[in-house]
């Protein structure tokens, strides 16, 4: 089975930092380093990890296709960044 | 010189002793505003050692265009164009902790970049965690067909954090930071802005594009891939963007794969995007202005993606794939043109051994 650490207590420690925190790009990082810590309390043992191998369960399943499909959508949208490369190159046709 | 060193890393690939995985793939952009895009894309990639991998790849853009962007310039025309590029990487496991690079070279006939990539990956409560950093810097130079004297540069680079965390056997999440830097010449050399009293007026004269010089962007990206059954999982992403040329856009992209059979994996996928324009944009510039664009990227707009891909594995080293995408983009402030439907539609095959 999964490993896991107390929820009930991390969510009560999770609000004690927090709520004091005025401003909101503090109350993220504070947030974001506290549910970092919390990551390893969660443990999925390697034989546990059969389903998470599978090529459907990766973040970038093709990245071949990523790569033609990110150029593709750079040239023709204002934005850029967060999902990986797409190559060099200025796609402006 | 560079077919020399391809040659060479091709040779180390040819020696490989473990895994070797080469892709072939081509795919077939059209859309309703006149523009075909065929892309045939190689890739290897071969384990050297049992902690070394590298790889090697090359993909052209052969780019025919008659484009609403071309035919309303003041001097219309159409275009062909193809952009070559070619690239080499390595990986390497210093046992648990994997460094990895790449170096990639592409070249147009008006435009060249050099690109290097690398980045570091570390696995945390035992692989349960991973933490990954990486840093691209890409030094481009701008030309101009026919006109030799037209040269300008441009320098992107970008610095990324990720954190990707097991949740459980069936569930597993990142989250992704990538902070990114323009500076240089990042108007088209090609595009030229009508001065005007109104839309329905004939331009008084044309000025080239000018966009800012400089650009800051971020991009915030979470996903969550989800198993669902025993042969199905659900991907979600999300991603914000904004930079300082005023745009700020949001991206909602979900997948979801299944097996029909052992050897046949379908995919679906949807994509939605929506973004608001440049400070600076303008529908129409009625005076020479310091920064004047007439690109509908960026405009406001919004755009919808459905596809659906399958993957047939015909051996346990050898599957093929189809794919299929249409998609539609709508322009709510770009008079020359109102929207835009296209497909983009693809093949390949992909070998282990």
């Amino acid at each position: 089975m999964m490993d896991s650490c107390n929820t009930a207590g991390d969510a009560g420690m999770l609000r004690a930092v927090i709520a004091p925190l005025r401003h909101w790009h503090a109350r993220l990082v504070a947030a974001l380093v506290l549910a970092g810590l919390a990551g390893g309390c969660v443990h999925v043992r390697p034989r546990e990890r059969e389903t998470l191998a599978k090529r459907a369960m990766k973040f970038s399943p093709d990245p071949a296709e990523d790569q033609l499909d990110l150029h593709m959508q750079e040239a023709r949208e204002g934005s850029e960044g967060g999902y990986g490369t797409s190559g060099g190159g200025c796609g402006c046709n | 010189m560079q077919l020399k060193q391809l040659a060479l890393a091709l040779a180390v690939v040819g020696t490989a002793r473990a895994d070797t995985t080469f892709t072939s793939k081509v795919q077939v952009y059209a859309d309703s505003d006149h523009t075909t895009v065929i892309s045939p894309l190689v890739q290897g990639t071969a384990d050297v050692t049992p902690t070394t991998s590298v790889n090697l790849g090359y993909v052209a853009d052969i780019v025919s265009s008659a484009s609403v962007d071309i035919v309303t310039q003041a001097s219309p025309t159409t275009i062909h164009d193809t952009r070559q590029q070619v690239s080499g990487g390595f990986s390497h496991d210093f046992g648990g902790l994997t460094w990895h690079g790449e170096y990639l070279y592409s070249h147009e006939n008006d435009y060249l970049s050099n690109n290097i990539e690398t980045g570091i990956e570390k696995e945390l409560f035992d692989k349960n965690t991973t933490l990954s950093l990486g840093y691209s810097l890409s030094l481009d130079d701008v030309g101009r067909a026919h006109d030799v004297n037209f040269s300008k540069s441009l320098t992107n680079q970008s610095a990324s954090a990720s954190w990707t965390q097991i949740l459980s056997p069936k569930l597993i999440a990142q989250l992704t930071y990538e902070l990114g830097n323009a500076s240089g010449f990042q108007s088209s050399p090609y595009r030229f802005v009508p001065v005007r009293a109104s839309l329905d007026t004939v331009p008084e004269f044309w000025v080239m594009e000018t966009d800012p010089d400089e650009r800051w962007r971020n991009a915030i990206v979470i996903a969550a891939n989800r198993a669902v059954g025993d042969s199905s999982s659900l991907q979600g992403d999300y991603r914000f963007y904004f930079d300082d040329w005023g745009i700020t856009s949001h991206t909602i992209g979900a997948r979801y794969f299944f097996h029909v059979t052992p050897p046949l994996e379908l995919r679906l996928r949807e994509r939605f995007y929506t973004q608001s324009g440049a400070t600076f944009y303008q529908d129409n510039y009625s005076s020479v202005q310091k920064y004047m664009t007439y690109d509908r990227e960026l405009s406001p707009l919004w755009s919808e993606t459905v596809g659906a891909a399958a993957y047939y594995l015909f051996t346990p080293r050898v599957e093929g794939e189809l794919k299929a995408d249409v998609f539609y983009y709508s322009y709510s402030d770009f008079p020359p043109l109102s929207s835009r439907t296209g497909t983009n539609i693809g093949a390949g095959v992909s070998v282990t051994y």
